[in-house]
């Protein structure tokens, strides 16, 4: 990733001007149309003087040629911004009466008008200013699509469209844009730049680096989502959280502390089995990430050791959790034992009722598991009990979230710790095969053994990304978990985040075959990578999920979890090229019972049928 | 200033305020139009008008029951302001939604903040926005004729303490405890320090809520501070056989426990240390 140029837009104070060319921004822009940060000449004049390395841009709207000029010529601009459609004949005035740059603001329904488009890269401007348009429903960003065509043009390209420290990041990686315009993402109220978000989104533009997946800033967003809409009784036991989680994170004791449990207490590094039969069957290389081998059967592990040794140096004695089908938190009941400390888990009746042999193994590990009746006795109300628990004591206990949900610094703190499951596999990859995998495909229901695994991945384009949601008995039924692919933005546990709800804004009920699955939220990231089209999230019905699940069992001598077998159902029936890698997130014995039993009753429904 | 906190301010100097939570259209919709002039009757200063949400993080098992009955037998956040718009001539008290983020979302929050002022609604206590929380939305409501009502915890540090106590409109809410709602009020030696930040910074009524659940709990924590608002314990009397009079009989004992401490203080400070 080249350096990348910092746009400033809708500066209306001298002082925040001297602020942002001090921090590094490369063009600070002034609005003179309609706007709460609408500046007139005289107040333009004087930011234009207040600064002396940094370049000036007018944003304008149906302002005449020769207007922008002479403002242009008074108030120091380098460049002149237009936010309508232009004319060739308009831009040849323009350019005929000013020096300065054109800038030429387009909005994503454009991008469809080819002639517009060579038209403008025909016409000498400078660049273009790809940005959304006003009163988006909350939750909307630009795509990768809109990118690549407005790059496409072979003009050079800004993007704008309400971007923070982390969208800006993100999409820079994995994009040809030249740079990024920010107005709002660095306000707390409109035309007065706030010191702290400025100087954070500057520094986090400057210091990206060039794979790595960025982290949110101190508001926790991700893009439009994340966020923390939590209790006031819980902000502060997050912030501390937060430094807590950026301190260590860094730090060599903790990072050798946590790699040596991973190795010798989970088991890791896993191994990527190469499945001889599978590959067989598909043409290509199926390659499946072992994480069912690690210890206590599941990915959650891996999170559950690292929240854990960072609730102990945060001076926590009690790890609170929520379960769903019980992997998790035998998990947490598991690190709680080796680490001497307590654990209360909250586990839905109904997920008690699927998984008993998880509920026995949490006991034996010294948990206390307190079933939970209400709503659906799932998950999500596992969840929410968990949390009303970690308000009232969250002087001394970690609420250790298990999936890649929940109030920032969750989703990424989870994200972080799951991703040795991606590093893992890409070094194997290559080691096996030489290559990059064409299609990298994981399961997802809160999705953190997804996030873990695409990680690695997302800044390398040419890799295809590929979701598992559970569709349960269908889209068309009703009864599923797919929140991406049916959901719209909402906010449940404390993140804005792809969400199943009814007109009114109640969650809706869900259904899924797997227990891990049945969630009617998703982590944030995965709803910002679903909105820019990074990652395609699909649904595998709980018919398709047993199919695999017996396939598995005899081709390859595996039992595979149910959520994994989501995985495998979405890898088998995709085509393509190039190693087929699949996350096999967990083992399946848990499910063997269940398994069993729903066959019975499918049985049962497909007679009566006939 | 707005409306809201010219009522409760002017109020405040009469007496100690008495705030009284009901969830929207329980018990049922005809009894809860007739319930809340009753409350006000019986001594009620303000209504928090709690709006049903299918997953109520910062409540205790009473709301969380209440919430979901409402909802299943069809109340939404249109109904709920329907019956508020019913209420509007026939309350001199003013009310204040209470109610979840994602609903208003759903909503369309610049469309709930009007519709909610032209149904008579002048405050709104958002349990799960934290100050900061989603500046659009923050930015939306300050803007609006209902005050932003900030809820203060034991835990807030001191420098969000002022910055709430600054920001928030029409009272103040001073969670008591760590916790959800409902449940027992406990001994919390952080809250006279809490009180006093907050003093510092705002001269808004300061109301204390969560665990408020008798005449002496209300006594006790009236006393240091311009009142208390009270839920899940109403909401057990609207689960009783004869709701409408339970609740009204509740509320005239809590309002009477709050003037007879008020004129004798010192005995309510007396019984709040034991």
């Amino acid at each position: 990733m080249s350096r990348s140029e910092i746009k400033i837009c809708g500066v209306t104070r001298p002082v925040d001007a001297r602020l942002a060319e001090a921090l590094g921004a490369d063009i600070l822009g002034m609005v003179f149309c309609e706007s709460p940060r609408r500046v007139n000449r005289g107040m333009a004049q004087e930011i234009s003087d207040s600064v002396e390395n940094v370049a000036m841009a007018g944003v304008f709207r149906g302002t005449a040629a020769m207007e922008i000029a002479e403002t242009a010529l008074a108030c120091g601009l380098d460049y002149v911004q237009l936010h309508e459609p232009v004319t060739e004949q308009y831009l040849s005035e323009l350019r005929a009466c000013s020096a300065a740059r054109i800038i030429v603001a387009v909005e994503p329904q454009q991008l469809g008008d080819e002639a517009y488009l060579r038209m403008l890269a025909a016409s000498g401007i400078d660049s273009l200013l790809l940005d959304l348009p006003k009163g988006c429903p909350p939750g909307t960003t630009l795509t990768l699509k809109d990118i690549d065509s407005a790059t496409a043009s072979g003009v050079p390209l800004r993007i704008a469209g309400g971007l923070n420290a982390y969208s800006a990041v993100a999409l820079l990686q994995l994009s040809r844009a030249i740079g990024v315009d920010v107005a709002s993402g660095v306000e707390l109220s409109p035309g007065i730049k706030h010191p702290a978000m400025l100087s954070e989104f500057i520094t986090a533009v400057r210091n990206a680096g060039a794979g790595r997946l960025p982290s949110p800033g101190a508001d926790g967003r991700i893009g439009p989502f994340g966020g923390a809409y939590v209790p006031e009784t819980l902000v502060p036991a997050l912030e501390e959280l937060s430094q807590a989680f950026s301190h260590f994170s860094n730090d060599g004791d903790f990072r050798a502390e946590l790699a040596t449990l991973l190795r010798e207490f989970a088991g890791r590094r896993t191994p990527l089995y190469h499945a001889a039969r599978l590959s067989e069957m598909q043409g290509r290389p199926v390659l499946l990430k072992r994480e069912d081998l690690v210890h206590t059967g599941a990915h959650k592990l891996n999170n559950c050791i690292g929240q854990a040794l960072l609730a102990r140096r945060m001076g926590c004695t009690q790890l609170i959790a929520e379960t769903g089908a019980g992997q998790h938190g035998v998990a947490v009941a598991t690190t709680a034992a080796m680490m001497g400390m307590g654990c209360r888990v909250y586990m839905g009746s109904e997920d008690i009722r699927r998984q008993g042999p998880n509920l026995r193994r949490m006991e034996l590990l010294g948990a206390e598991v307190r079933p939970v009746d209400s709503g659906s006795r799932t998950l999500k109300d596992a969840t929410s009990e968990a949390i009303r628990d970690w308000v009232a004591n969250c002087n001394t206990a970690h609420y250790l979230i298990g999936s890649a949900v929940g109030p920032h610094p969750y989703p990424t703190m989870v994200r972080d710790f799951q991703a040795v499951i991606g590093n893992e596999s890409l070094q194997q990859c290559r080691e096996l095969t030489g290559d990059l995998p064409g299609t990298v495909v994981a399961s997802v229901g809160g999705g953190s053994n997804a996030i873990g695994m695409f990680a690695p991945f997302i800044a390398q384009r040419s890799v295809r990304l590929l979701g598992a949601e559970a569709g349960g008995h269908g889209n068309a039924s009703g009864q599923h978990a797919a929140a991406l692919g049916l959901g719209r933005p909402g906010v449940l546990h404390g993140s804005l985040s792809y969400l199943l709800q009814d007109g009114n804004g109640q969650v809706e009920p869900v259904h899924s075959i797997s227990a891990g699955l049945d969630y009617p939220g998703v982590g944030p990231e995965h709803s910002f990578l679903h909105s820019i089209g990074r990652v395609e999230y699909m649904s595998v019905t709980d018919r398709e999920a047993l199919e695999a699940f017996h396939l598995l069992c005899r081709t390859e001598g595996i039992i595979p979890a149910l959520e994994s077998s989501h995985a495998l159902a979405l890898a088998l029936r995709t085509e393509g090229s190039g190693p087929l890698l699949v996350c096999l997130s967990g083992r399946g014995d848990k499910d063997i019972e269940h398994v069993l039993a729903t066959q019975r009753s499918m049985q049962e429904g497909d007679h009566e049928a006939a | 200033m707005k409306q809201l906190e010219e009522f409760m301010v002017q109020r405040s100097r009469q007496r100690k305020l008495l705030v009284a939570y009901v969830t929207a259209g329980f018990p049922d919709e005809q009894r809860f139009l007739e319930l809340l002039p009753l409350l006000e009757a019986s001594g009620a200063d303000a209504i928090e008008l709690g709006l049903p949400f299918s997953d109520p993080l910062a409540d205790g098992p009473v709301i969380q029951r209440a919430s979901a009955a409402a909802i299943d037998s069809g109340m939404t956040s249109a109904r709920a302001l329907e019956l508020a718009s019913r209420l509007q001539g026939k309350l001199a008290i003013p009310l204040v939604a209470m109610g979840y983020v994602n609903p208003l979302l759903s909503y369309g929050v610049q469309r709930f903040l009007a519709d909610a002022a032209a149904a008579g609604i002048s405050g709104l206590i958002l349990p799960d926005l934290p100050l900061d929380g989603d500046r659009v939305t923050e930015l939306a409501i300050a803007r609006s004729p209902l005050a932003r009502i900030q809820l203060v915890a034991p835990s807030s540090s001191a420098a969000r303490i002022s910055r709430l106590a600054r920001t928030s409109e029409g009272f103040i809410y001073l969670v008591s405890r760590l916790g959800v709602t409902g449940g027992q009020i406990t001994a919390n030696g952080s809250l006279p320090g809490i009180i006093e930040d907050i003093r510092a910074n705002s001269t808004l009524p300061l109301l204390t809520g969560f665990g408020i659940s008798d005449a002496r709990s209300a006594s006790a924590a009236a006393a240091h501070c311009d009142g208390v608002i009270i839920g899940s314990a109403l909401i057990e009397r609207l689960e009783s056989d004869n709701p409408l009079q339970a609740a009204a009989e509740f509320i005239a004992g809590i309002r009477r426990a709050l003037d007879h401490s008020a004129q004798d203080s010192g005995v309510a400070l007396e019984e709040s240390r034991t």
